[in-house]
């Protein structure tokens, strides 16, 4: 998996629109639990998925205002994660280093895009595929390196970063896919549409089905090869 | 007063309780010993319901076993605003289907939730695999409905397809079955935890 998705890399989790203000999500990358949660003012966080104090998820937790409180004894973590606020002791001011360790959440082109590594620069830059729009995520259970075999064998297919490809829905709508591996046998295939009715239902529905689809053939390896390739110019020469 | 034969730990009845106080309509519960005295099974509960199941309602003289078949009867007979259950037949057959998944495919959750609560000897890997199949055609169907802008599994307005579906699916994880792979079933259970009337049950916490 290493190879095709290298750690120091941008993955995207979810849909910004799949999140609204209040929402706590769990997410996975290479095993790795995530919580992810917006808050009142719009903010994006993507956590360590465990409480610092026992060790709850937090992803069964509810955002109050602008922090994230665990479900199991209410401690309040803000944007920054760092402890706001403990029930129990209300006069105390938690100490620095109560804090639950907090990964990028950068929201472009639709996506709520994190990294497990330290890739350095911004997420992929989609802004070349005109009226790009999300359409769905889904999950595959099927390794995620079998994933984005199958993805790059998809008509049309061309690498775009580590994860994203783009490849041909029909001749006027072009599919982006980005692959979030979730561990060894599941992945999360999160798809756009670039396409001038890209933000229909009608063609929603389309990359929807589409995306069905896909996922049963990539579960039952009935995945359609590509067209064979021309051999390569030693042979050809021969 | 009516009157619902009630197990507190049961999914099942649950979707009555949870009905009842959305309509905002009075009733009794009859506690059944569900477990450990499977009271359920007794000749004198066997005469009530044949099936050996709970829930069971009664109001006046009739008694109605199934929890789809007490909904469909409470909504069209204390439901005075028919948003419930709608009139229309096209309506009626969508949530008649889904009314049947709640009681089917469903179910399979209800069994690993038996399996690892109450030491049932289910097949464990068979029914959650058979439950997670499940939640994943109402995954897909709840994803597509928010394309359309829509929020519930029928329709514009909460019916009782959404209750009926509910219980089992929000009490997955008794069954070791988590609901993270499903993000549009969250993003419901969240939508339907809002509703007027909503009530918990041992296992589902208001948001």
């Amino acid at each position: 998996m290493s190879d095709l998705f290298p750690k120091d890399s941008w993955y995207a989790l979810g849909g910004s629109a799949a999140l609204d203000a209040g929402a706590v999500s769990p997410a996975c990358l290479f095993g790795e639990e995530r919580v992810v949660w917006r808050g009142e003012d719009g903010a994006s966080h993507v956590w360590h998925n465990q409480c610092i104090h026992r060790g709850m998820r937090l992803q069964y937790g509810f955002v109050d205002q602008n922090r994230l409180s665990c479900r199991y004894h209410g401690w309040r973590f803000g944007g920054d994660g760092k402890c706001a606020y403990i029930p129990a002791h209300p006069d105390m001011i938690p100490p620095d280093d109560f804090c639950v360790p907090a990964f990028p959440s950068v929201e472009s082109d639709g996506l709520i895009w994190t990294t497990a590594g330290e890739p350095g620069d911004s997420p992929p830059d989609l802004s070349d595929f005109d009226n790009l729009a999300f359409c769905r995520s889904l999950i595959i259970d099927a390794d995620p390196a079998g994933v984005a075999r199958a993805v790059s064998g998809l008509e049309s297919a061309r690498p775009v970063s580590n994860g994203v490809t783009a490849a041909a829905l029909s001749t006027d709508e072009t599919l982006v896919l980005a692959v979030q591996p979730l561990n060894d046998r599941k992945c999360q295939l999160h798809i756009l549409v670039s396409s001038t009715s890209a933000d229909t239902p009608a063609t929603r529905h389309k990359c929807s089905a589409w995306a069905r689809k896909f996922r049963w053939q990539v579960e039952n390896n009935d995945i359609p090869q590509p067209a064979p390739q021309a051999a390569g110019g030693q042979e050809t020469t021969r | 007063m009516m009157q619902l034969y009630d197990y507190v730990l049961s999914g099942s009845c649950y979707k009555v309780r949870l009905f009842l106080s959305m309509i905002g309509k009075d009733f009794e519960t009859i506690p059944v010993d569900y477990y450990p005295g499977g009271e359920h099974k007794t000749p004198e509960f066997l005469e009530i319901n044949p099936l050996g199941q709970i829930p069971v309602l009664r109001d006046g003289d009739l008694t109605l076993r199934d929890a789809q078949a007490i909904l469909v009867y409470l909504a069209g007979r204390y439901d005075t605003g028919r948003t419930w259950y709608p009139e229309d037949a096209e309506t009626q057959g969508q949530i008649a289907m889904w009314l049947s998944f709640a009681g089917g495919e469903i179910m399979n959750s209800s069994a690993a939730r038996l399996h690892d609560m109450l030491f049932y000897d289910f097949d464990i890997d068979k029914v959650r695999a058979a439950a997670r199949a499940a939640f994943r055609v109402l995954d897909d169907h709840l994803t597509e409905r928010e394309i359309d802008g829509a929020d519930w599994i029928v329709g514009d307005a909460p019916t009782i397809a959404d209750i009926a579906c509910f219980p089992y699916v929000a009490l997955s994880g008794d069954g070791g079955i988590p609901l993270d792979d499903y993000n549009a079933i969250r993003r419901w259970i969240a939508r339907f935890k809002t509703i007027p009337g909503f009530t918990i049950m041992p296992g589902i916490h208001a948001n």
